[in-house]
């Protein structure tokens, strides 16, 4: 049943990925003032998209855990927010890549881009973290304390862009009253969006199972040393 | 879109230069966008391997204790 | 009843670091030494030194104090008295809170004596009506420190890579105090209103308090 849904969803996401890039590449003009760089938008914002509703899914799952005391919730805890690390680092790069086109610079201190590389090391170093503490409960919890503290800042990160006036640019997808997208150009950021959601839904799913692996190899070896 | 990667420089205006480099570093984006997903796909890959071989490895030792 | 034990724990630390001066002395030297060291990586008697004195001054107090509250809990270890601590009918929460007064109260006394020597080594100019709001964002400011750094040196207490989790863990949570508190002091010192970064820092300090209070129980006992 897991493998068939894995299969089905990677077709799909696959399928989905090849329609948008042809989209992207062949139906799309170039931007007015951009020129052919603004394509980059079509994955640095839903990376980053994911990367945030990661953090914050992983701060829900992180609570979960501390109400329930269940380590299912601190696995799935865990694997959500390693995925939306890499859908983070993804967002950094494309973003650091188009600035250099745009601005002139690789990076710009701005509070957009510091709270998001803020963010980047604060679970960076929940990673670390849990690779540091051995017993599982313990790890847990530290990890969840972790997950809620740094959520706020990725709280301020999503909402640095209307409270500071920054070099970033401000709001442009029309849920967030940014409307400043030609009609055609909006929908392949959505659906783009809908292929690496399903993408990384896949990859949670694999990292689960790692998770249930890890905690069976833990068990059989208490069972080993106890023989 | 106006692709003109295999031209000379020395024959190329100011603007078809800046065109150029734009889209070289769309093409970069883009493709730091895939490297990064396809290195993590290795990385969860090889993480597996590892796992089922420890899972393996572990397993044998408890039905077998003295090996 | 919460009060006085808050006061009983933060009473206990200041008395044992008093008797040994530790930290005290430790973070005193090494604010010094990190003041030093700035002054090679920029010419220290221009006029830009104004601009990112707020800076200077806060990354100074970020790794002196450091040094107060990485000890704060790993130096109950000894003996136990961590676990004869959580184990007294004082709450997580008092123990928390009383410890985070203890290192701020330290820190604070740091920051006091390291000031002036900052001062003098840039040759900042002061007014009277700079003290007031200087004095305001140094509270807030250390408060924030302190909290961040508190909660994390209960959570790393028990770990076996301690020393390499802490400082990985505490700055980057510390980033958004530091900038608010960085942009009002270089704001304050140059004679203009604190600006927007004093919200900010009121916020953070909040925020992080309620939080900190929340999660300590779970950091602790579990």
């Amino acid at each position: 049943m897991r493998e068939k849904i894995i299969v089905g969803l990677a077709l799909f996401a696959g399928a989905l990925l090849a329609w948008n890039m042809n989209t992207i590449f062949t139906a799309l003009p170039d931007e007015l003032n951009q020129g052919a760089i603004y394509r980059i938008i079509y994955f640095h914002v839903p990376a980053n998209i994911l990367g945030m509703l990661g953090f914050g899914l992983g701060m829900f799952l992180s609570i979960g855990y501390l109400v329930t005391k269940d380590l299912r919730y601190d696995a799935l805890a865990a694997s959500v927010t390693e995925v939306a690390l890499v859908f983070a680092s993804i967002g950094l790069a494309t973003g650091s890549i188009w600035a250099r086109i745009i601005w002139g610079v690789w990076w710009a201190w701005d509070v957009r881009l510091t709270s998001w590389l803020v963010c980047w090391l604060i679970f960076g170093g929940y990673l670390m973290l849990r690779r540091a503490v051995d017993e599982p409960n313990q790890r847990a919890r530290f990890a969840a304390v972790v997950s809620v503290l740094g959520s706020v800042n990725a709280y301020i990160s999503y909402k640095s862009i209307e409270w500071w006036n920054t070099q970033h640019p401000q709001p442009v997808l029309s849920i967030r009253n940014g409307g400043g997208m030609a009609q055609g150009m909006e929908a392949p950021i959505w659906w783009n969006l809908l292929a690496l959601a399903c993408f990384s839904t896949i990859l949670v799913m694999v990292r689960m199972r790692q998770e249930s692996f890890a905690r069976e190899i833990d068990t059989l070896r208490r069972m080993a040393h106890a023989q | 879109m106006k692709l003109i990667l295999f031209a000379g420089w020395h024959t190329l205006s100011d603007l078809e230069k800046r065109v150029n480099r734009n889209v070289q570093y769309m093409l970069l984006g883009l493709g730091a966008a895939w490297l990064i997903m396809f290195i993590y796909v290795i990385l969860i890959t090889l993480r597996e391997r590892k796992l089922r071989k420890e899972l393996d490895r572990v397993r044998r030792m408890v039905e077998q204790p003295n090996k | 009843m919460f009060l006085r034990q808050v006061w009983t724990i933060a009473a206990k630390d200041l008395h044992s670091e008093l008797r040994t001066k530790d930290a005290w002395n430790a973070s005193i030297a090494f604010s010094v030494v990190i003041l030093l060291l700035f002054s090679f990586s920029f010419d220290p008697s221009s006029e830009q030194v104004r601009e990112f004195s707020g800076g200077l001054l806060w990354m100074t107090y970020a790794f002196a104090g450091a040094l107060v509250l990485n000890r704060s809990f790993a130096r109950e270890m000894q003996n136990d008295c961590l676990d004869a601590l959580i184990a007294s009918p004082v709450s997580s929460a008092a123990l928390f809170v009383g410890k985070s007064l203890a290192n701020f109260a330290l820190l604070f006394a740091v920051e006091l004596v390291s000031l002036p020597v900052f001062v003098l080594f840039y040759n900042l100019q002061w007014g009277a009506a700079q003290v007031g709001p200087m004095l305001l964002v140094l509270v807030m400011g250390t408060w924030a420190l302190t909290i961040i750094g508190t909660l994390f040196s209960a959570l790393t207490v028990n770990l076996r890579l301690r020393e390499l989790m802490l400082p990985t863990l505490v700055y980057p949570m510390m980033i958004p105090a530091l900038i608010a508190a960085i942009t009002v002091t270089t704001n304050v010192l140059a004679g203009s209103p604190p600006g927007l970064g004093i919200r900010l820092l009121a916020a953070f300090d909040i925020i992080f308090t309620l939080l900190a209070v929340v999660f300590v129980d779970t950091v602790l006992v579990g």
